[in-house]
């Protein structure tokens, strides 16, 4: 078991009267030896904390006080008063746990040979050709031999269909689209991997079903380049091309002209092609937009409805830090649906993209949210997830000093802290033989949280169980310096 | 016998920092008390020194008693520590409280006196430590459970008496004399964390040492407190 639950179990569990929390309650319930060291720390503390020992009689401590009186009578002040000084300081090592193991390293996203060997793993192949060398053809007979109907995947049959565009586009890539996930080598390649397969594919299987279509489109082309021509305009499809760079034109003008994203932001954003398909609307949305607006939109992104929605940058800082890269200046525009066969081509810079989808609503998280409708908010990692609750607890918990704060609670909000804790001050019923009343004076600091706690009645290890228990009221914050409630209990183990 | 707490909020106060002691019924004014008389016998009172002696005396005696397992040990560390502090009184200066500054005197003496005379680690169920557990446990009237009980604390003792020094004495302020951490720290000298990571590290221990029979009392249920 880990050193450092053992360690939480330990503070948590004090005495018998500490409770668990949830979270550390869902980790015990997981764990069988943790749920085993829980269950013996308890009856470890329980047995301590009722270990009582022989009162000695009245006589004894008559005659205990009346030996020492005639020492009294004789003693010195002492020159050395060494034995009043504490003895057990903090030792080296003491409060030590052992280092905490860092967090996996994020995987590297596989390489395409990675994939392969594990696609041919899957398909019963313990070792892959180089890339150079596939012998796709061997490959699948191999794999049709085995089962014809596995369910396995054919990469010599994928290989096969990828015959044309393997040819367009120079022997170039190997497998399809399909067998290569978006991410896998150059972070902006990552990201049009899955669409240049379409991108050339298409022209082809129309030349071959309909070579007629070519009289019409060429047609169509002409007209629209004299249009062009003539509107001193250039032709729309001409940034699919990939032959110029958009940012010389509005960005991202209409949803049609495509954006692709280059570098370092395509690896920010390798989700896949259908990552990027829904954010595409959004940047028609804002087109014009500035790049001045923009910069301000990475700060707090207007949404689609207006109104701001700060820390969307930061979100994606996150995931930017997440694969390792430099942090995004500011959000980032999803890819095209199609692309050239290498992204490298169609250089955009980045911030033409972000001019676009900036202020567009930015966060990829939510651009997937918007598409998918309701949950909206679910996409987000749970690092995020934490790190916003932690920030709305510094916000309630965080003595703002705002003048508006009262002097002090309110004797209903000291009564309703005090009555949270009630359940745990309950759970020190095993420490009582018979009623017992102790009284709780818990100092609360202006923050609302308890300073200190001391507790008079009842036995010390009652007392402790109970101080602990005191100690985990939260008051609502207060503008004096700090407040001082008297709380009695009763536990009454005849009700 | 079902337990259950009830709290009322009819005698609750709360008060300024300022007037908090008088606020605070039972601990401030035990506190003022001691304060009272701890002036009075820093000029020469005796008879004041005898009711903070007369206060105090059980727990001291308890914390030695626990930490040697001797009833003459106890005693005798007990004096010394009331006579010590009778002497030293001109240098207490109220920064801790009595009783805190107390306690401290008495676990360096008792630390002391058991370097001197080495551990001991033959704990029986004669040491007055398993008798008087035995004799304050409501198992007393149950044979057999008594019987498993004093079994169980024998080994408990002897788990404790193997403890190094400064978990030993942690334990003994912190879980059976049920001082809270901050006023642990204080005796001790060292940071509440230190405190709480010693009593960790003295539950794992004392868990390996008793393992097995954790294991049967928890099975057994002999002897519940």
């Amino acid at each position: 078991m880990d050193e450092r639950l053992r360690k939480r179990i330990s503070d948590a569990v004090m005495s018998e009267g500490a409770s668990v929390d949830d979270e550390l309650s869902r980790e015990i319930e997981a764990d069988e030896e943790a749920r085993a060291y829980l269950d013996d720390v308890r009856l470890l503390d329980r047995r301590l904390a009722s270990w009582g020992h022989e009162e000695p009689p009245r006589e004894y401590w008559r005659a205990f006080t009346k030996r020492l009186s005639g020492q009294l009578d004789t003693a010195e002040p002492a020159s050395d008063t060494s034995f009043t000084e504490p003895v057990a300081p903090d030792q080296p090592g003491e409060g030590e746990l052992p280092p905490e193991e860092p967090p996996e390293a994020p995987a590297e996203p596989p390489g395409e040979a990675d994939v392969l060997g594990s696609l041919a793993a899957l398909a019963g192949h313990s070792t892959v050709p180089p890339l150079g060398s596939f012998d796709d053809d061997r490959l699948a007979s191999q794999v049709a031999e085995d089962d014809e109907d596995s369910g396995m995947i054919d990469l010599g049959a994928l290989a096969r269909a990828q015959a044309p565009s393997k040819d367009e586009d120079g022997g170039r890539r190997k497998v399809a689209g399909a067998a290569a996930p978006a991410g896998v080598t150059e972070k902006g390649e990552a990201l049009s991997v899955p669409v240049q397969a379409t991108a050339a594919r298409a022209p082809a299987a129309g030349e071959k079903k309909n070579t007629g279509l070519y009289a019409v489109v060429a047609v169509l082309v002409v007209a629209l380049l004299v249009v062009g021509y003539f509107a001193v305009k250039p032709p729309a499809d001409e940034a699919a091309t990939g032959d110029r760079p958009m940012l010389a034109e509005a960005p991202a003008a209409t949803p049609a002209a495509p954006a692709i994203v280059e570098g370092e932001r395509g690896a920010d954003l390798g989700q896949g092609a259908e990552d990027q398909v829904a954010p595409a609307t959004d940047v028609g949305d804002q087109a014009g937009a500035s790049e001045d607006d923009v910069a301000g939109g990475a700060e707090a992104a207007p949404s689609k409805n207006g109104h701001a929605e700060p820390g969307r940058s930061g979100s994606h800082r996150d995931r930017a830090d997440r694969h390792g890269d430099e942090p995004a200046p500011s959000p980032a525009q999803p890819a095209a649906p199609e692309a050239p066969p290498s992204s490298k081509t169609a250089s955009v810079p980045v911030k033409s993209v972000l001019a676009a989808e900036g202020s567009g609503g930015g966060d990829l998280d939510d651009l997937l949210a918007r598409a998918t409708g309701a949950e909206a908010r679910s996409t987000k990692t749970p690092a995020k997830r934490e790190a916003a609750e932690e920030a709305v607890h510094a916000a309630v918990e965080e003595p703002t000093g705002d003048p508006g704060l009262p002097p002090q609670p309110s004797r209903s909000q000291v009564r309703r802290a005090m009555s949270s804790v009630a359940g745990q001050v309950m759970a020190c019923k095993n420490l009582v033989e018979s009623p017992t009343r102790v009284n709780a004076s818990v100092n609360v600091a202006s923050s609302g949280l308890v300073e200190s706690a001391t507790v008079s009645g009842g036995s010390p290890a009652l007392q402790d169980c109970v101080e602990r228990a005191v100690r985990r009221a939260r008051f609502p914050a207060f503008s004096e310096p700090t407040f001082v409630v008297s709380y009695p209990f009763v536990l009454n183990p005849e009700q | 016998m079902q337990y259950t707490a009830s709290h009322h909020s009819g005698d609750m106060l709360w008060t300024p920092r300022a007037i908090r002691i008088v606020s605070r019924p039972e601990i401030g004014r035990q506190m003022e008390e001691d304060r009272t008389l701890v002036e009075k016998a820093q000029q020469g009172d005796k008879t004041a020194f005898g009711e903070l002696v007369r206060k105090h005396q059980r727990k001291v005696y308890a914390i030695a008693l626990q930490m040697t397992g001797d009833h003459g040990e106890a005693d005798d560390l007990a004096q010394e520590a009331f006579l010590r502090a009778f002497q030293a009184l001109g240098s207490f200066d109220g920064r801790s409280e009595f009783p805190t500054w107390m306690y401290r005197i008495v676990v360096n003496l008792t630390i002391n006196h058991i370097k001197r005379r080495g551990r001991n680690c033959a704990a029986e169920e004669s040491d007055p430590r398993v008798v008087g557990a035995v004799a304050a446990s409501v198992a007393q009237d149950d044979p057999a459970a008594a019987l498993e009980q004093r079994r169980f604390y024998a080994l408990l003792a002897k788990a404790l008496d193997e403890l190094p020094e400064t978990l030993r004495t942690t334990v003994v302020l912190v879980s059976l004399q049920g001082l809270t951490h901050r006023v642990v720290a204080e005796i001790l000298g060292c940071s509440e964390g230190t405190v709480s990571w010693r009593i960790h590290e003295a539950r794992k221990q004392l868990r390996e040492r008793l393992r097995g029979d954790l294991g049967s009392v928890r099975d057994g249920s002999s002897g519940g407190t």
